[in-house]
């Protein structure tokens, strides 16, 4: 097994904001990656790459569905589409990232003397 | 097999499926970036720089469906047990059924290769015979030939061109030590001609050795 390149997500985080796009709308891998990227303005350092085995986890885990289509740029594309399952799946896992967050952001604050 | 079928071409279709969906993420990067202005060769190496090591990308991709298919495999022997579980008395029957028709088979190969298939280790093994006598008072099959009998059959059966009498036997062999009982077989001269076989040292008996004593 090779090292996986250094990613600074914790596991699942990749997956929860693929989820969280695809609830605007389905979209295919190439768009994902970019709306990502400049929502996040370009904070995270996410190689576009690492998408596809994200995607295939959530294809295989049934939260999304992919078909091939065509692009607003007239390309042959996969779409992807988030399926009841993802929905459902997105906010039980965002409600409990928000709790983690807070948790941790708790801990963090600075102590008031 | 059709789930082995499906287990190879659904593979191998999500295989050339990622690797299309990848190539066409590069050059929509590709087409972007020299929209943009830059030289195709410039967009194809940042393209590959944003995307990653492709190779790894596939492979990590694929590794997520990797044991899926066993899984599905190892569900299905747990449904199959569970079921013949169930149903003990039609378990039993096949079983039965099939222990039968292998054990079957399996004898009647046993027979057609020893019979048919793997034939005497000598010279024109298709061309020997063996006479034997049956008696019709009693049910005795394969009953040994007398001597007059045997040399009956040498002048009456001229399709032979060999014939030679044997009969099984068992002999003790002792030299110094503790004698030992062998299986023999006692021959007359022509057997070797009959079987066409030829001694590794020396030379077998001949044909003006082999007497009847008559009592």
């Amino acid at each position: 097994m090779m090292t996986p390149p250094p990613r600074d997500l914790f596991p699942g985080a990749l997956e929860m904001m693929i989820l969280r796009t695809l609830k605007r709308s389905p979209l295919h891998g190439y768009a994902l990656a970019q709306h990502i990227k400049r929502t996040s303005n370009d904070l995270l350092q996410i190689e576009e790459g690492s998408l596809y085995p994200a995607l295939q986890r959530l294809l295989k885990a049934g939260l999304v569905k992919a078909a091939w289509g065509t692009s607003a740029t007239n390309r042959r594309v996969r779409i992807y589409t988030l399926t009841p399952t993802g929905r459902t799946h997105l906010e039980k896992e965002m409600s409990a990232f928000e709790t983690m967050l807070e948790g941790i952001t708790r801990v963090l604050a600075p102590v008031k003397p | 097999m059709s789930w082995l079928e499906d287990l190879f071409t659904t593979r191998t279709a999500r295989d050339s499926e990622l690797s299309a969906e990848i190539r066409e993420h590069l050059e929509e990067r590709v087409e972007e970036l020299v929209a943009d202005g830059m030289t195709r060769s410039a967009a194809a190496a940042q393209a590959r720089r944003e995307f990653g090591n492709v190779a790894l990308v596939e492979e990590d991709s694929r590794q997520v469906w990797r044991w899926q298919w066993l899984e599905t495999l190892a569900a299905d022997f747990r449904y199959a047990s569970r079921t013949l579980r169930q149903s003990s008395g039609f378990t039993a029957i096949v079983i039965l059924t099939l222990a039968l028709g292998i054990g079957a088979t399996t004898a009647i190969f046993s027979v057609v290769n020893a019979v048919l298939i793997r034939s005497l280790p000598f010279p024109h093994p298709n061309e020997l015979v063996d006479i034997s006598e049956r008696s019709t008072m009693f049910d005795f099959m394969n009953l040994g030939l007398s001597l007059p009998d045997i040399a009956d059959v040498r002048t009456s059966a001229p399709a032979l061109q060999y014939t030679s009498a044997y009969n099984f036997n068992t002999r003790e062999f002792g030299g110094d030590g503790k004698p030992e009982r062998v299986s023999a077989l006692d021959v007359d001269a022509n057997f070797f001609s009959v079987l066409q076989i030829k001694p590794l040292v020396g030379r077998f008996f001949t044909p003006k050795k082999w007497r009847v004593r008559r009592t």
